[in-house]
């Protein structure tokens, strides 16, 4: 019997921003936003479901006078993805 | 990316592992190491030991000297200058565990370069310095080694190889001649792992 796939990770935009955060130790929006190329609304709801579930950490602060958005994954982030990755290998193989 | 502003998304395991893959790919090469600081302290550092040896070497006039003498004291400035502004600049979206390795890799060798004098100083009483250069290059070529391998970057590896033998066969020799030796291995060490790692990121750019 497979696993079941983590509902919060399976998602395109939410996968692809935790695969970004899970090689770096910070990524600020506009990298997430220029790597993953989808609308600033779209990056900002999906940022907002995988700090909901604890996936992620999000830095809010300013640069000069520009806000500054800053993600990090979490442990229970990195452990979710691992999971996930692990899962969807299972139903690949 | 196609997006969908729900979240609820239809797309099989297939599409994830896609997308995995896709992601795995932008930050490699948006995250490539450019190998500035190599290319940048390898030049000065070679100017600098090169220039050390043809001052002792070939006979050169009092104002030819000071030349010499002073473009190492502008080269350094420069470099310390440009290191620190390319480390703290604000234009870096991301900060990687890479990045943050390294850069702990040669703060940690820097202080390393400093104790050692110290060392030598309450031991000898002076600063020896053709024991003093060999120590160094071997700090320095531990150094190389550990960076190729944060890199994963096998050329590396053998350059900091190289850096160390060249540390060893310089101790044999007089200062001058050392020096020689270390310009060698900045070449080796520094500007050739330095200018291929560029021309990669460049490339891919």
């Amino acid at each position: 019997m497979f696993p079941a796939l983590d509902p919060v990770l399976h998602s395109q935009v939410r996968l692809a921003v935790m695969s970004l955060l899970v090689g770096v130790r910070s990524a600020e929006f506009s990298y997430l936003l220029e790597s993953i190329q989808t609308t600033k609304g779209n990056l900002s709801f999906q940022l907002g479901k995988l700090k909901e579930a604890g996936y992620i950490d999000i830095k809010k602060s300013f640069r000069g006078n520009y806000p500054l958005t800053t993600c990090e994954i979490t442990p229970k982030g990195a452990e979710a993805f691992e999971q996930y990755v692990r899962a969807i290998s299972g139903y690949l193989r | 990316m196609e997006t969908q502003e729900t979240g609820i998304e239809n797309f099989d395991e297939r599409e994830s592992l896609r997308v995995i893959t896709e992601m795995i790919a932008v930050s490699r090469k948006k995250l490539r190491h450019d190998g500035i600081l190599f290319i940048v302290w390898g030049w000065a550092l070679f100017y600098s030991s090169f220039s050390g040896y043809l001052k002792e070497e070939i006979l050169f006039s009092n104002l030819q000297y000071k030349l010499f003498h002073y473009m190492e004291y502008f080269l350094m400035i420069f470099v310390f200058g440009f290191t620190l502004w390319y480390l703290f600049r604000k234009d870096r979206k991301t900060s990687t565990y890479i990045g943050l390795s390294l850069r702990w890799v040669w703060f940690s060798a820097f202080f390393c370069m400093v104790l050692i004098n110290l060392i030598q100083a309450n031991v000898v009483h002076k600063i020896n310095f053709e024991l003093q250069h060999p120590i160094f290059m071997v700090v320095i070529a531990f150094a190389v080694v550990v960076s190729g391998v944060i890199l994963r970057y096998g050329f590396m590896i053998g350059m900091g190889i190289l850096f160390g033998l060249l540390a060893y066969a310089g101790s044999f020799f007089e200062l001058h001649t050392q020096m020689l030796a270390e310009s060698v291995a900045w070449f080796f060490g520094f500007i050739l792992p330095g200018h291929i790692l560029f021309a990669r990121k460049t490339k891919e750019a």
